[in-house]
């Protein structure tokens, strides 16, 4: 897994490349600034770029390079956003941008280094990763409650795993059941919310939380 | 309504003409074998009022003042020839004094431009027909030699116009006549009085010589015309003046007389003088001087006078809102400093203490070590989701990054009471605008989710005119009082500092309904 950091704070990228460098990545590079991000991107080609949401010149300019990378290198540059907002609108923006692997993670997630490894891999594999937290906060919404009262305790519980971005194989081995069982509670989910089903993994985790967030 | 609109804007004709009347008529007088004194006296009055005229009409041409006082002069002449023993000017001058009040009543109940009321019109009309029917029965109904056979000898005086001469008739006309005069020139008194005492401070500088000069007037006149008809009735003088005083009234009369034009200069003078406010109704009557142009002058002042009024109240809640503005402003800082303290800073003690624990189990127990660093990394987590909504409730990114709808979709998303959002924006607002917006919505949601105990609210954004509407409206139980002791009574100052509308009803069992308009310049 070949890799870019991006963050102005030193204490946070040292820390994200440490994580990564342990958990066998190769860091191409490392960026302080969107600008540099972009460039480095550009020329190094990487698998992943993990990207400070916040970093100069302006609040979110992290996230328009994550958009932006996705939107120029499709999905050979997946990217992993670290965000300290709990906005599931960014986390709308950075999937809708483009196909590929895409990650929205609150930093508080830089302290789980095997969460942030794994995430990281999933992201760069083409996978997603949305942050739990980001996920509880659309689920939380008391609209949102109503519309998924159709919905068992346990079917919510497999929708939330799936708006994370985890595949099948990982919600049946986060809720212990088999492969199976969770692909036929996918389905009952999609046809009771009347959702289409997409091969696609970013596609299915874009659609449920559009879905979620009332705007699908 | 207006002598100013007809008369010349140049004062000297009628001036020369008036003053050469004045001469002429007391020197017709002095020949005529007249008192001297009175004569001196008299012809000082009346070029006073001539000249006085002619100053005034000459520096504000579109006072009536002067033309008035001029005219005056040239009437009051005509009354001396009374005293003379030329016949028929004895008759003239006898039958056309006075006139010259009639002068003064209207300056009295007009000065500076104002249009004469209905009592007004009453007044001036009725000492006017009271002097033309007095002037008539002095004329044409009276000769002494043949009315007075007892006071006159035959031969002494004649009137050569009394064709109809009737003693019964003339003493009516001449009683009644002086009477309506006398309470005409009462009425006067009393409105130039009131105007008076009415007139605020700063225009008493102008309206008050005049009025005192037109009350003295009038003062006179009522007196004359009393004695006139109570010496034609009774035979007897009104007043009976002791010897002693005598040659002293003979003094004091000519010289309060002598107050009339005088003052009545000073107070046209003053019209433009005086500074502030009345200045400007003073350069309108510089031009002009259309009586409506000038009630709209005068109108106009005394709606500054409101406005001042206006404005010193707004003065006063400018200042009780910055001081709220301050006060919470410093309320925040203190909410902030306590959430740092309770939060942050009690997780991070905790860490610090737990990692020193950590740090002597490690030699002891090294087995446990594990499970405590799991407990601080979720404390620090905690910790790190307290800063994050401290954050956010300080100012929310996503506001500034993204703007108003998304921010608003947020604490949509977040309220407990299910919210219907219509967002009509077309673009970012200015920055102050949105700030105030989210934080209205913010605080309106807050409320509806903690006292309204409503099913459902709605929140619309809506560009309208060159501002931006707002409107909150939940189905609660309305009824309280929105503003007590929640955010939105700060809110409602940094509305009306960024000079937007703000407004709350809340009627028992009605609901609440939040509207506020902000501008987008």
């Amino acid at each position: 897994m070949r890799v870019i950091v991006a963050d102005d704070s030193a204490v946070i990228r040292e820390g994200v490349v440490r994580i990564l460098t342990e958990g066998g990545a190769t860091i191409l590079g490392q960026a302080r600034s969107a600008d540099e991000l972009l460039a480095l991107v550009d020329d190094l080609h990487p698998d992943l770029a993990v990207i400070d949401i916040r970093m100069p010149p302006s609040d979110t300019a992290g996230l328009s390079a994550a958009v932006r990378i996705r939107e120029e290198h499709g999905g050979a540059v997946g990217v992993l956003v670290l965000s300290q907002f709990l906005e599931p609108d960014y986390a709308l923006r950075l999937l809708a941008g483009g196909s590929g692997g895409v990650g929205y993670l609150l930093k508080d997630r830089v302290a789980d280094a095997a969460e942030l490894l794994a995430s990281a891999e999933r992201v760069a594999a083409g996978g997603s990763a949305i942050d739990p937290s980001v996920v509880d906060e659309i689920v939380r919404g008391r609209a949102t409650q109503q519309r998924l009262s159709v919905l068992t305790p346990r079917e919510r519980e497999v929708m939330a795993l799936i708006a994370e971005g985890r595949s099948n194989r990982s919600v049946a081995d986060r809720l212990s059941i088999s492969v199976k069982t969770v692909e036929g509670q996918v389905a009952t989910i999609f046809s009771k919310l009347g959702l289409e089903e997409h091969p696609d993994d970013n596609r299915r985790v874009l659609a449920v939380i559009a879905y979620l967030d009332g705007r699908a | 309504m207006g002598p100013a609109k007809v008369v010349t804007r140049d004062p000297w004709p009628a001036t020369g003409v008036a003053a050469a009347f004045v001469v002429v008529t007391h020197y017709v007088g002095i020949v005529a074998s007249a008192p001297l004194t009175f004569l001196i006296v008299d012809t000082g009055i009346g070029l006073l009022f001539v000249g006085t005229g002619a100053i005034a009409w000459h520096r504000r041409p579109s006072s009536r003042t002067g033309p008035l006082l001029v005219l005056s002069g040239a009437l009051w002449s005509l009354g001396s020839y009374g005293p003379t023993s030329i016949v028929p000017l004895w008759t003239i001058g006898f039958s056309f004094e006075g006139y010259y009040d009639l002068a003064f009543a209207l300056l009295a109940l007009t000065f500076p431009a104002e249009r004469l009321s209905a009592l007004g019109r009453v007044v001036i009309w009725g000492m006017g027909s009271a002097f033309v029917a007095r002037s008539i029965g002095r004329l044409l109904l009276q000769d002494p030699p043949r009315t007075y056979p007892d006071a006159f000898p035959p031969g002494s005086l004649v009137n050569p116009f009394a064709i109809l001469e009737n003693r019964l008739a003339f003493e009516a006309v001449e009683i009644v006549g002086s009477a309506a005069i006398t309470a005409t020139a009462i009425v006067v008194v009393v409105a130039a009085t009131r105007r008076l005492l009415r007139t605020p401070s700063l225009t008493r500088t102008v309206i008050g010589p005049v009025m005192i000069g037109a009350l003295v007037a009038m003062a006179f006149a009522a007196y004359d015309a009393a004695e006139t008809a109570v010496t034609t009735a009774t035979r007897a003088p009104l007043l009976e003046v002791p010897e002693s005083l005598e040659a002293f009234l003979g003094w004091l009369v000519p010289a309060a007389r002598a107050i009339v034009p005088i003052s009545l200069l000073v107070g046209t003078l003053r019209l433009r003088s005086a500074g502030g406010p009345l200045s400007r109704v003073a350069a309108s009557l510089g031009q002009e001087a259309d009586p409506g142009d000038v009630d709209d002058a005068l109108s106009a002042y005394i709606e500054n006078d409101e406005l001042a009024e206006l404005l010193r109240s707004q003065l006063a809640e400018l200042r009780a809102s910055r001081a709220r503005i301050v006060a919470a402003g410093d309320a925040e800082r203190r909410r902030i400093e306590r959430a740092l303290h309770d939060g942050a800073q009690q997780h991070l003690t905790s860490v610090a203490m737990r990692l020193d624990e950590i740090r002597r189990l490690s030699e002891t127990q090294p087995t446990e070590v594990p499970s405590r660093l799991a407990e601080i990394a979720t404390e620090l987590r905690d910790a790190m989701h307290e800063m994050r909504e401290l954050a956010r409730g300080i100012h929310p990114a996503i506001l500034t990054e993204a703007g108003l709808g998304p921010a608003i979709g947020t604490l949509a998303r977040r309220s407990p009471v299910p919210v219907d959002l219509r967002v009509a924006l077309n673009g970012r607002l200015p920055l102050p605008t949105e700030v105030t917006a989210y934080y209205i919505v913010a605080e309106a949601l807050t409320n509806v989710a903690r006292s309204a105990r409503a099913s459902r609210v709605e929140v619309s954004l809506e560009r309208v005119d060159s501002g931006l509407s707002i409107r909150v409206v939940d189905d609660g139980i309305g009824g309280a009082d929105p503003l007590s002791g929640s955010g939105l009574e700060g809110l409602q100052d940094r509305v009306r500092a960024l000079n937007g509308r703000f407004e709350i009803l809340s009627p028992p069992n009605g609901g609440t309904t939040l509207a506020a308009w902000l501008p987008c310049e």
